[in-house]
């Protein structure tokens, strides 16, 4: 039990945390992995059960405070109407130039909100730039695309659908196709006062991609106090997690998803992978920053597991390859396979549920 | 017009009120509630980021999802700080847009940096993280083979620690020294350790080059422009806010002072409203009075004329065109005659017919020439009876036409008088006048007198006779009118007259109108009788010089045949007596036809008349004599001296006498007989014409007269046939003799009277 809560490294670490709590003055030590603390608490509190412990909302509260990563939260309340309209014109080709792409041709929920290709393919089979980002918990992230050129779900909702390789079309024409449909006229008139609009297409689209959320993977019942929701190896991978600094980047309730980072900190990444294209520029193609060359944003981990291949590029095809690549570029090593192996056990902790079944 | 003026005014009034209104309303407090709120929520907003970043930097925190929310929140204030608030305008408002961009640069700028914090943040963060792993592994692994680099590796790892967590940027050279202290004492250890001691003083250099960086960020974050762009931004929306604030008070007094204008205004015509009320009321009360007090006076008034129109002895009535009555009518009219006679509004004829039935008749066939516009109205009313009379009662009766404005005649106002009085007053005068004229007469020639007396009583007695033939009566009534108006009893001529004109109308006299003749000369007569006493019937009246010449003659012893004369003599009068009689009458006619002077001559000596042959004639002599007055001379002394003859006309009376028997002439100087009008009289009355013969025949025929009205003098035409006739009964013969413009002789040849 004391190891499924204590990481493999924590030990490590304890001297230099307690000397450096005093010389920065703060509450917590720096290295905030909730595990010691819960455990403590769990310890000093009630020692006869933890369930009931865990129960203490009070104290889990505190902790998951300080932790660098949070549970998916609950969804804010969402129109019914506006769901129900966001989630048929998710699903419908007719907002395609051809009729053939719906946003969930590239975004399928039964796919883990992706289409699992290296890169898509829109109308006429044209192939695009870039690997298909997850739908599933878009709404944590703070902004969308890879390059972050759209600050909301809104925004991004028109962007494939004008887009000439993915749905190819002109908002007129897919309007003039909506309003053409007495049952979406009736069904936007229910929705919006000012029925078919661009505005109320993007509107019901983004509420629906709200509603996109996977609560409950195992790793945020153990964040919730349920240890045994992990396995030790996952765990350990965790503990990795932290201890290489992954942490840095992929944490929030996205884990990931709420910053900017350059691929390649420690390395060339894009010199060593050659055939540079443009949307490797990343963030660079937004602001033109040098700065911002190669930078993407820092993507969700959630449901990792099920979004094959990995990065902008679809390069690395399993979770493996992915940490191996991060490993080499953020961190500056080639990680040990054990290593490697916890830390994916532990990336598959993160596939949370939808509609109350796991992606 | 003023009207329109007042409404327009309202108008004008309400539209400058709203506006003012509109204007004192501009700042909408929950607007500038909200927009400062905003402003607030940035700042406080811009606090939290701050601290988050603090806390993210030193690792209070451990995710930016604080950071990324409190951006968010940021973002949405931000849209809502461009939609000023409306009131916010002109020159301020151009200067808040300028500080909100400012603001909004700054902003975006800092947002950037923080972005910049975050990803550089986590680079170091990363290094950080993996430090003391690397550290630790490497420390393990370098224990066995290199103590001392072991201890170095730990000592940097804590050096690197430290200096993350201070401002001393003076750790950085010692820490790049012992990195590079340690990189050079790397080829000691294993070529699997020395990998990772070269790796870990990679992410030592890493520390060590972003550390600054991260912190230079942070600072760029404290120092960004963002809280002087918010306290710009304030100022500059304080400023405008309060300059329309200034404008809104500007509204509010101007509103409040046409607010005060306006409400004195409404005073004011409040004011002249109750005024003007209060004076039409008493204008009203005053009036009422007024009325009432004309109505009084009104109906006193016809209280005062109805007592005068009840006690006049006038009926005053309104006939409508039909005849009819009006239902208005003074009390005297019912009074002499009862409704319940003829109804309660009788018919003009039915009610005369009550009182005189004949006026009645004559009444209703002239009534409807009143209104037939033939002949002017005041034509045909001169036709209709103004006297009407029963038995008892007389009245007069005028007729006043009603117009209502145009020609025709809307009615009649009949004017009744109760004239009995009236009528008996006038008879007693006309007897007392009468009477006196023959007292006059007595005492100029009581003679002459009786015999106008006897005369007249033996006319009246045949007049009076209801066998005799309608023709001897007309002449006997015309000389009786005749003579009793030479002796000026105006009242026996009068009745007379009326009985001539009736006789006219109906060829014949009743036994009334005999009655009543008879009747007036009765009671004349009687009154005559006490004053003339005995009026001599059988007396022989002898002169004194006659009765001298008797007693001379006898005593000288003249024949019996002489003496028989002077005696038989006795019985007859002289011409020139009975001339001298008619000369005085004929003298008092012209002056009383208002003729011009008339001169007399009278010749005769040794004419003697027999009394008793002549006196029939000397009666209706009259009728030649007046003839000659009225017909013969002239109407006027201009008419004369037109003609070229002597003012004064002359009128000769003589008397011869031969053996022939005695002739007796009447001659004037006046117009002569006008043959041409009787020549048309004639033709009018269908007698012959053609011949001199014929129109003397005409002349003497009854009823001819050449006068347009017959007069009580003369003019009935029945004057020169009773002559005529009364000289031919005593076997006499008339001749006449006439020359048109020099005058007119009638000649009278009367036989020797038989022994």
């Amino acid at each position: 039990m004391a190891n499924a809560r204590t990481p493999p490294c924590a030990g490590g670490g304890q001297a230099l945390q307690s000397s450096l709590s005093h010389t920065a003055g703060g509450k917590y030590p720096i290295k905030s992995s909730p595990l010691p603390i819960l455990g403590f608490l769990l310890m000093a509190c009630a020692p006869s059960g933890r369930q009931q412990e865990v129960a203490e909302p009070l104290a889990v509260a505190a902790v998951l405070d300080a932790s660098p990563i949070q549970p998916v939260p609950a969804i804010t309340q969402l129109d019914p109407a506006q769901l129900a309209l966001g989630e048929r014109l998710f699903n419908d080709k007719g907002l395609s130039k051809d009729g053939t792409v719906a946003c969930a041709s590239c975004h399928s929920l039964e796919t883990g909100g992706v289409d699992r290709m290296r890169t898509s393919i829109g109308i006429g089979g044209a192939v695009g730039p870039i690997n298909a980002p997850s739908v599933f918990n878009s709404s944590l992230n703070f902004v969308q695309f890879w390059n972050g050129r759209s600050d909301s779900l809104e925004d991004q909702a028109g962007g494939p659908l004008t887009a000439g390789a993915e749905m190819g079309n002109t908002w007129p024409v897919a309007l003039a196709t909506l309003r053409a449909d007495a049952s979406y006229v009736s069904e936007f008139g229910k929705a919006y006062p000012s029925g078919v609009t661009e505005t109320n297409v993007r509107h019901a689209i983004a509420t629906f991609e709200r509603s996109l959320v996977t609560p409950d993977a195992p790793f945020d019942r153990y964040l919730r106090g349920d240890t045994t929701a992990l396995s030790e190896q996952a765990a350990a991978g965790y503990q990795n997690f932290v201890d290489f600094g992954c942490i840095a980047c992929h944490q929030g309730a996205g884990i990931g998803g709420n910053m900017y980072q350059k691929f390649g900190v420690m390395g060339d990444y894009f010199s060593d992978r050659g055939n540079p294209t443009e949307v490797d520029l990343g963030r660079f193609l937004v602001t033109g920053a040098e700065a911002d060359r190669h930078v993407f944003k820092v993507p969700s981990l959630r449901n990792v597991d099920r979004t094959a291949p990995y990065f902008h590029d679809g390069s690395a095809e399993t979770l493996e390859d992915a940490i191996g690549v991060m490993a080499r570029y953020q961190l500056g090593r080639k990680l040990q396979d054990g290593d490697v192996a916890e830390l994916a056990a532990f990336l598959r902790s993160l596939t949370g549920t939808y509609q109350g079944r796991s992606l | 017009m003023n009207r329109k003026l007042i409404v327009a005014g309202i108008v004008a009034a309400l539209a400058l009120l709203t506006w003012l209104w509109v204007g004192a309303r501009s700042i909408d407090p929950g607007e500038h509630g909200r927009y400062t709120s905003v402003l607030r929520e940035l700042q406080r907003l811009d606090r939290t980021l701050n601290q988050d970043v603090l806390r993210a930097r030193v690792q209070l925190i451990n995710t930016y999802d604080p950071l990324v929310s409190t951006e968010r929140e940021i973002r949405a204030a931000r849209v809502r700080l461009t939609n000023a608030p409306s009131f916010v305008g002109g020159d301020a408002a151009a200067a808040l847009t300028a500080e909100i961009s400012d603001y909004g640069k700054s902003m975006t700028d800092k947002q950037a940096l923080v972005e910049s914090f975050k990803t550089r943040g986590a680079v170091l963060k990363n290094s950080l993280r993996y430090l003391p792993t690397l550290a630790t592994e490497v420390a393990r692994e370098a224990d066995s083979a290199n103590p001392a680099i072991a201890g170095d590796v730990r000592a940097l790892l804590v050096s690197v620690l430290v200096y993350n967590l201070t401002s001393d940027e003076s750790l950085a050279p010692k820490i790049t020294g012992a990195a590079d202290s340690l990189q050079a004492r790397s080829g000691t250890l294993s070529p699997v350790t020395a990998d990772s001691l070269t790796l870990l003083l990679a992410h030592v250099r890493s520390v060590v080059a972003t550390k600054p960086e991260v912190d230079r960020i942070v600072r760029g974050i404290f120092d960004a422009p963002v809280v002087k762009g918010e306290e710009r931004t304030t100022r500059a929306y304080l400023a405008a806010y309060s300059q329309a604030e200034t404008r809104a008070g500007g509204y509010r007094g101007a509103l409040f002072a046409t607010s005060v204008l306006l409400a004195a205004l409404v005073a004011w015509a409040f004011t002249r409203l109750s005024r003007a009320l209060a004076d039409v009321s008493a204008a009203n009360a005053f009036l009422e009075q007024r009325v009432a007090e004309r109505t009084a006076s009104l109906d006193s008034r016809n209280r005062a004329m109805g007592l005068v129109l009840d006690n006049v002895e006038e009926g005053l009535v309104t006939i409508e065109p039909s005849g009819h009555f009006a239902a208005e009518r003074s009390p005297w009219i019912d009074h002499w005659v009862p409704p319940s006679m003829v109804g309660p509004r009788p018919l003009l004829w039915d009610w005369a017919a009550a009182i005189d039935p004949k006026a009645a008749k004559w009444l209703q066939l002239s009534w409807e020439d009143l209104f037939s516009g033939m002949l002017p109205f005041e034509v045909v009313v001169d036709q209709l009876p103004k006297h009407i009379a029963d038995s008892r009662r007389h009245y007069a009766l005028e007729y006043r036409p009603i117009r209502s404005g145009g020609p025709d005649i809307d009615g009649v106002l009949l004017v009744v008088r109760d004239v009995t009085e009236r009528v008996a007053a006038e008879k007693a005068e006309g007897e007392a006048r009468d009477l006196m004229a023959a007292v006059q007469q007595i005492v100029a020639d009581r003679e002459a007198f009786v015999d106008f007396m006897n005369d007249t009583a033996a006319i009246v007695e045949r007049v009076g006779n209801p066998a005799a033939s309608s023709t001897t009566t007309f002449r006997e009534v015309h000389t009786l009118k005749g003579n009793t108006g030479m002796y000026g009893l105006t009242t026996l001529s009068g009745a007379c007259h009326a009985v001539e004109a009736r006789l006219l109308e109906e060829r014949d006299l009743t036994p009334e109108d005999r009655e009543s003749l008879c009747r007036l000369w009765g009671g004349f007569a009687e009154r005559v009788e006490k004053i003339l006493g005995d009026r001599g019937e059988g007396k022989l009246e002898v002169r004194p010089e006659e009765f001298e010449q008797l007693v001379a003659a006898v005593a000288k012893g003249v024949p019996k045949a002489e003496v028989l004369r002077l005696l038989t003599r006795l019985q007859r009068e002289p011409a020139e007596r009975r001339f001298e009689r008619f000369a005085a009458e004929a003298r008092a006619l012209a002056v009383r036809l208002g003729k011009p002077e008339v001169a007399i001559r009278v010749s005769g000596k040794g004419v003697w008349f027999d009394r008793k042959r002549f006196a029939p004639f000397w009666s209706a002599f009259v009728h030649a004599l007046r003839n000659a007055v009225d017909h013969g001379i002239e109407v006027s002394t201009e008419d004369r001296v037109a003609a070229g003859k002597p003012t004064t006309a002359e009128l000769h009376l003589s008397a011869t006498e031969d053996a022939e028997g005695i002739v007796v002439s009447l001659s004037d100087d006046g117009r002569g007989i006008d043959w041409e009008r009787i020549q048309a009289q004639a033709r009018k009355m269908g007698l012959p014409s053609d011949t001199q013969h014929d129109l003397l025949a005409a002349m003497f025929a009854d009823g001819l007269t050449t006068y347009e009205e017959a007069t009580e003098i003369s003019g009935r035409g029945i004057g020169m046939a009773a002559v005529r006739s009364a000289a031919t009964a005593i076997g006499g013969h008339l001749d006449i003799h006439t020359e048109a413009g020099r005058g007119t002789t009638l000649r009278f040849r009367f036989p020797p009277a038989e022994a």
